[in-house]
């Protein structure tokens, strides 16, 4: 098995995040009482809140190395 | 604290189950068989990530919004027990159970009397709220009901205005009372409680000990001439 990258490693956080945050929800829909529906809207939405902002560092790395990357190409020399 | 019956004919909660549901099916296939982070891959996560996960929150949210709003919800702590049963009763003369049988109050009758109405009542409401979670699982999770039943209460007196989202002051039918009439300045100061003895009674009476009630109304002042002839003749 490949060694994961940072990026990989940050996303599979997310994922985690992710699934814990709609667990959270789907049970405050299934069952609307007083528990399930303060964790849903409190914790529930934290984290899933987490999960994609963890995405979007994850797109805005991305983005960084691919602009350094430009930047090295049109400094480059060679033809 | 028991289970409540799901709003089957809720098209968000159709919503955030459908999105839960993708992108459960989505996250884990990205866990498990760790594909290459190309682009095809990252547009799936956009999904998985960002967009369902948004669409199960707005639906979960919504849902759980007005599910704080019913009477089950209110009543499935075993200290609003009582509360709930006497609003349902059909043969309850209390208050409560009158409102309660109000299409417009139904089984949101507890949120709509007790909410806050004010500039910014919808979070002022569910702010309390969390205050009675908080103190439901500190003080009365335990307490036995007979006891519960008459140790809590209001943080505040119960205020008129909340009568008056429905019942106002100016119609004439309301003024023609020489009661309300008479006691108009001191109802608008909450002085008096519409839900006082003597006037229309407590909405939860079975909360209250023989002889325990809000203060007997205040001495009022006959109907003053101006407000009797500002009625009309509509009832």
């Amino acid at each position: 098995m490949r060694p994961l990258t940072r990026a990989e490693k940050v996303l599979r956080i997310a994922c985690v995040c992710a699934l814990v945050g709609l667990a959270l929800m789907v049970w405050s829909v299934l069952d609307p009482s007083p528990m399930p529906v303060i964790l849903g809207l409190s914790v529930g939405q934290g984290v899933g809140t987490l999960s994609f902002l963890l995405f979007l560092v994850v797109v805005a790395m991305d983005l960084k190395v691919k602009q350094q990357i430009a930047a090295g190409d049109s400094q480059d020399p060679s033809p | 604290m028991k289970h409540l019956p799901v709003d089957e004919h809720n098209l968000l909660t159709v919503v955030a189950l459908v999105c839960s549901a993708a992108a459960a099916a989505i996250l884990p296939f990205y866990l498990l068989r760790r594909p290459a982070l190309v682009r095809a891959t990252k547009l799936w996560l956009l999904f998985g990530l960002g967009v369902l996960p948004i669409g199960a929150a707005l639906g979960a949210n919504v849902q759980g919004y007005k599910a704080t709003q019913h009477r089950e919800f209110c009543g499935s702590c075993h200290v609003m027990g009582p509360h709930a049963k006497d609003s349902e009763d059909p043969n309850s003369k209390s208050l409560a159970a009158i409102h309660a049988r109000s299409p417009f109050f139904g089984k949101d009758n507890c949120y709509t009397c007790h909410a806050d109405y004010g500039a910014f009542g919808t979070v002022m409401t569910k702010a309390g709220g969390m205050r009675h979670v908080y103190l439901y699982l500190t003080e009365f999770r335990k307490m036995d009901l007979e006891e519960a039943k008459h140790k809590i209460h209001l943080i505040k007196p119960f205020q008129n205005s909340n009568c008056m989202q429905c019942h106002t002051t100016n119609a004439p039918g309301w003024l023609r009372i020489p009661d309300h009439a008479s006691a108009k300045s001191a109802v608008l100061t909450n002085e008096v409680g519409c839900s006082s003895k003597g006037c229309h009674g407590v909405a939860h009476p079975l909360t209250k000990l023989p002889g325990e009630d809000r203060p007997e109304p205040v001495k009022v002042k006959p109907a003053p001439s101006s407000a009797l002839s500002n009625m009309g003749n509509t009832k």
